[in-house]
């Protein structure tokens, strides 16, 4: 499943701080475009910012949430819940499985 | 927040120079203060410095956080101003938070944020190091890049409160649009925080002037209005409250450090001899001068009896500052006096002692006055121990400075309020402790003397001591010199012999030991070098010797403030006992006359503030004060000691003549004398009597411009102190 069509697979890092609505909302709409974009080949790790500070220091993270698309490089982040699927999947990079040049701006 | 139901709020000091005074001790503690300026006003440094005097000062670490430079650059530029801060970072005393921004990989924005992380990291960083300051520069980072106002608000509010719940004194800074107009360009950060600070960077008739406001400090008081400030490229902010009531500034270290030492020696020269292992009390009542001039004038009265008022005087004292053991002394200088005790002075040992309230703070004051004897004055202060130094004298050893106020109270006790100052500090010291009323130990025992409360006072007793002008003749003419501490202008036409006046002070105190600061604003350093050489004086020796510290500086190379800074920072460098200034009248090129008396009150504040004699010279058209410039009027009333040097064209040739104009707080010669300058310097001669000395066109009325006929000196004398004293 994981190497279907391309070989690339997907990483993210998701930034949150604690147990919030806000937290929620973007982690449930990242996995959402995730899993309608990437057809599941993805990795997605979520960082509580107060439990791990060291790693928001190095990843220089300020605003929560925030994601952070490791892979494939270049690195690419976006700020924010993620509540407008279209512009995030944009600014994600993430292609929709039916063409590798809609920049989830089909509908 | 902590704190809001504390009533009095707490107050942190800054450690920058001349901050705390205006702030009344500091910022108030466990609050974010924000700090507003336009670009390159000082907002970078002081955030910094706010840490970094936080860290060498209080040994309080601090958090950085910074939105815009990078840590390479804040560092880099730190480094310069002394401040070492990878040092404390390998020292856990300094920690980063970088959140400077990428303007290259700006990242989009899509639905809600918050700041969520930035304060976790905070949180982080503070409990690694155990901060008690943090610096957030500069808010405008946070605007310019996240842009929705109304979230950034919100999220500042979150954040202040994360910060105040960790009991954080906080200062974040912000950008300003113009320098009179809304405090912030994106005006939501005052609403934020309480505490609001303005420093503004305004080009005002071709000169750079930075100012320092505090614009409010919620619930606490502090001083309002603009405060002049400058940058020292080595010390950072020095903001020079003129003035003030505390214009203590530096700290105490300094102080002991300026008065140790041959201090000693200068006051041989008085005649009065008295010593002074307590010169660093002594000057440091001193500094009083501005504050006791003004606060005790009314108190002059010869049996106050009151100690209140010096209780209220010192309890003001503590709220307003970090004060230490000299500031301390200088309020008690007002507080009481012994008028008459110094009658009797021959064997008069007080015996004053504080404690009452105070947990440790008596001294013995061991009368110094052993007769004109000279003999030492060994007051022994084991005080000094009480933390909040209200009553404690610091390290005092008076007695020096008091004998001689005995000496002269003697003859003038009640009329002269100048003398007494001394022995009202002695005194005052008790007062203030508030024990007045019982002392434990031994009680008060002042032979002779009925302690008036609140007299006299008035000005300084680092008046008490004289120096040697360098000249015998003028000493003479001085009625023993100026007094230590004080400020002596010469003002004369060119080529009158105000540079040798100089140089004969200047070296005059060399010799006795001490040290001395010469700022020549006139001359190149190789003149000046040749005018010593003339007299016999080998100033690059001196100054090898470490005697002497001669700087040459044309005054445009600075501005007004600059010049304030560079001269503080050069006494505190140099510890100089006499301070020589040649020619002030030149900063009137940079310092517009109606600044002119706020610029010297400054730098009184500073040789004030560190004891220090002082010769300034100034031209003049003809030495007569209602030709003056302006320039120099402006300094004449600040000038302790006016001396006048005149040329007098006779036929066939030009005299010199020289006369002292006034000379606050001490008698002296009214006479006009001649001199003559020659390869030994200056030698004054017998007073010029009317018609054997004065050129004709003194003495015919018809004339306007040359000084006042003077067939009778006494009444030329008369005139010429009208004239000033009418300015």
């Amino acid at each position: 499943m994981r190497l279907s069509n391309t070989m690339l697979t997907y990483a993210f890092r998701l930034y949150v701080v604690g147990q919030t609505l806000r937290a929620e909302m973007a982690e449930s709409n990242l996995r959402f475009l995730c899993e309608s974009h990437l057809d599941g080949r993805y990795d997605l790790e979520v960082i509580d910012a107060t439990e791990h500070p060291e790693r928001a220091e190095a990843d220089g993270v300020i605003a929560t949430p925030t994601v952070i698309r490791v892979a494939p490089l270049p690195q690419v982040r976006v700020i924010g819940d993620l509540s407008d699927h279209s512009r995030s999947a944009g600014a994600l990079g993430l292609f929709s499985p039916g063409g590798p040049s809609d920049h989830g701006n089909a509908p | 927040m902590t704190r809001r139901s504390a009533g009095q709020i707490e107050r942190l000091p800054t450690g920058i120079q001349g901050f705390d005074q205006i702030a009344l001790g500091g910022l108030p503690a466990g609050r974010s203060t924000l700090v507003a300026g336009t670009t390159g006003s000082g907002k970078t440094l002081f955030a910094v410095e706010f840490l970094g005097r936080g860290i060498t000062r209080l040994g309080q670490p601090g958090v950085f956080v910074t939105f815009e430079e990078s840590m390479d650059d804040i560092r880099r530029n730190a480094r310069s101003f002394g401040f070492d801060i990878e040092a404390w970072e390998a020292a856990g005393a300094w920690a980063f938070v970088d959140a400077s921004d990428d303007m290259l990989q700006r990242e989009p924005i899509i639905g809600s944020f918050g700041f969520g992380a930035l304060v976790a990291r905070i949180q982080h960083a503070v409990r690694r190091i155990k901060a008690v300051r943090v610096a957030i520069d500069s808010l405008a980072g946070i605007f310019t890049r996240y842009r929705d106002d109304r979230v950034i608000r919100h999220e500042l509010l979150r954040l202040t409160s994360a910060l105040a719940s960790l009991n954080l004194t906080t200062v974040m800074t912000a950008e300003r649009a113009e320098e009179y107009g809304p405090i912030t360009r994106h005006g939501v950060e005052e609403f934020v925080l309480d505490n609001v600070v303005i420093l503004r960077n305004v080009l005002r008739r071709e000169q750079r002037r930075r100012t320092v406001e505090i614009a409010k400090l919620r619930g606490a008081a502090h001083r309002t209005g603009e405060w002049h400030f400058g940058i020292d490229p080595h010390a950072g902010i020095v903001i020079i409250p003129a003035a003030l009531p505390s214009a203590r500034l530096a700290p105490p270290e300094v102080e002991e450090a300026t008065r140790a030492g041959p201090a000693t020696k200068a006051t041989e020269s008085t005649g009065a001899a008295s010593t002074s292992l307590d010169a660093g009390d002594a000057e440091s009542i001193g500094l009083d001068a501005d504050s006791t001039r003004s606060a005790g004038l009314d108190a002059s009265g010869p049996e106050p009896t009151d100690p209140v008022p010096g209780d209220l005087f010192s309890n003001e004292r503590n709220a307003t500052g970090p004060d230490s053991a000299g500031g301390t002394a200088r309020g008690l200088g007002r507080a009481g006096t012994d008028s008459r005790g110094d009658e009797s002075h021959g064997n008069d040992s007080h015996r004053d002692e504080s404690h009452g309230d105070e947990p440790r703070d008596d001294f013995a004051d061991t009368g110094g006055a052993t007769g004109g004897s000279g003999a030492e004055a060994t007051d022994a202060s084991t005080g000094g121990a009480a933390p909040d130094g209200a009553g404690t004298d610091g390290a005092g050893t008076d007695g020096a400075g008091a004998d001689e106020a005995g000496t002269d109270g003697l003859g003038t006790a009640g009329s002269s309020t100048r003398r007494t100052s001394a022995s009202g500090a002695r005194t005052g010291r008790t007062g203030i402790g508030g024990a007045r009323t019982g002392g434990t130990g031994t009680g008060k025992t002042s032979t002779g003397g009925t302690r008036t409360g609140e007299a006299g006072t008035d000005t300084t007793s680092h008046v008490e001591r004289r120096v040697s002008s360098g000249n015998t003749v003028l000493d003479r003419m001085l009625h023993g010199g100026p007094y230590q501490g004080s400020i002596t202008l010469v003002a004369g036409p060119m080529g009158s012999g105000k540079t040798l006046t100089a140089l004969n002070f200047a070296y005059a105190g060399i010799r006795s030991g001490e040290r001395c600061l010469f700022y020549s604003f006139d001359e190149t350093r190789e003149q000046i070098y040749r005018n010593g050489r003339g007299w016999g004086i080998d100033l690059a020796a001196l100054e090898d010797a470490g005697q002497l510290l001669l700087i040459t500086r044309y005054p445009e190379t600075s501005s007004p403030e600059e010049h304030l800074t560079h001269l503080r920072r050069d006494i505190a460098d140099f510890k100089p006992h006499r301070l020589v200034i040649d020619s002030v009248g030149t900063l009137a090129r940079v310092v517009a006359p109606r600044h002119m008396v706020k610029f010297i009150v400054s730098a009184r504040a500073i040789i004030d503030e560190y004891g220090i004699t002082c010769w300034l010279t100034s031209s003049s058209f003809s030495g007569r004060f209602n030709t003056m410039p302006l320039m120099t009027l402006e300094i004449a009333r600040v000038a302790d000691v006016t001396i006048a040097l005149r040329l007098l064209e006779h036929p066939g040739e030009v005299q010199h003549c020289i006369s002292v104009q006034r000379s606050r707080g001490s008698g002296h010669d009214r006479t006009i004398r001649r001199f003559v300058i020659d390869g030994t310097g200056m030698r004054i001669g017998e007073p010029m009597t009317a018609a054997a000395d004065l050129p004709p066109a003194w003495r015919s009325s018809g004339r306007p411009s040359p000084p006042h006929p003077a067939d009778d000196r006494a009444d030329g004398r008369a005139d010429d102190t009208a004239d000033l004293d009418g300015w």
